[in-house]
């Protein structure tokens, strides 16, 4: 069959399938899962598995961070210096935290914890590479 | 948005049905019945564990959560079909070439007539028309022609039912 046609109808019904709404969804569903029970557990699953995988790796980059952020402050490297200090001097709660030279890494963890992360690393490792 | 904040600002039991329900849809259409013991479901499952492991890079996507969730399953599935094709190559259809303009006109009118054997009403027609001029949204197909949405869905609906049919007619007519 043609190639164009086949890759047209798979993209169309790939939208469709992005887009369509839930009760669109479940009976499609309907049709296809024999055994819902079973579906259901399995999803549970994934989706705990899922958040479990996504919290350990959030994890992961905070300690990451917190770690680079602790050594910077101990060998007083400037740019990571910069960066905490924007932080704390964007949110007044952190207002606390002025002492750059007392922070432990839990502090450090609360400072940056709801920041981009991966966006934080990315600017320290910029700045190792430059040094 | 981080992977953490993604997820569990979405909601992923719908996201999963969305995803499975895609898986289904392209693993019934090559009409293989063993997929290594492997069900749709479990093709989402090892998709999100890659996402959430960094394989599949969220960080730097530039779509929402639930179109990188799809593009990357798409990508996941029709990869490991290329890879059971190329052990059990009669039972799938083959990858062809691309088509000139003219031969294109002509294996679209004859899947269009094909369609019509098939049953399809001129709501198909139109929405297959639609999709041969590369218009695949739903939303964008209902707004030209100032119909709900939902009324598109159950077209398309429609559409799929006959769209194993009518490629395995048109395998061999072609």
């Amino acid at each position: 069959m043609s190639n164009e046609i086949i890759n047209k109808i798979g993209e169309a019904l790939y939208h469709f399938y992005l887009e369509a709404d839930k009760d669109t969804i479940k009976n499609s569903l309907k049709d296809d899962i024999q055994d819902t029970v079973e579906y259901e557990k399995k999803k549970k699953r994934i989706i705990f598995l899922a958040n479990a995988a996504a919290k350990k790796k959030h994890n992961e980059y905070l300690l990451q961070l917190a770690d680079k952020f602790e050594q910077a402050l101990l060998s007083n490297i400037e740019k990571p210096i910069a960066i905490l200090k924007q932080i704390i001097h964007g949110n007044a709660s952190l207002a606390l935290h002025r002492n750059l030279d007392k922070l432990s890494k839990e502090e450090i963890i609360e400072i940056i914890k709801d920041k981009n992360l991966v966006e934080l690393l990315e600017q320290l490792d910029n700045n190792e590479k430059k040094h | 948005m981080n992977l953490a904040e993604a997820i569990q600002s979405e909601n992923m039991d719908e996201i999963i049905d969305s995803m499975n329900a895609y898986a289904i849809s392209i693993l019934k259409s090559v009409g293989v019945k063993d997929f290594n013991g492997k069900h749709p479901v479990d093709f989402v499952g090892d998709l999100l564990l890659k996402v959430m492991e960094g394989t599949r890079d969220w960080d730097k996507a530039e779509c929402s959560f639930k179109e990188f969730l799809f593009g990357c399953l798409k990508s996941d599935i029709y990869s490991f079909l290329k890879t059971i094709k190329r052990h059990s190559s009669d039972e799938l259809p083959e990858i062809p070439v691309n088509d000139d303009p003219i031969n294109f006109e002509e294996k679209k009118n004859q899947i269009v007539e094909l369609l019509k054997q098939e049953g399809a009403n001129d709501d198909e027609l139109i929405v297959f028309e639609y999709w041969m001029d590369g218009i695949f949204k739903p939303a964008i197909i209902a707004a030209e022609l100032g119909v709900p949405v939902k009324d598109i869905y159950v077209i398309i609906k429609r559409l799929e039912r006959k769209r194993k049919k009518i490629e395995q007619q048109a395998i061999n007519m072609i």
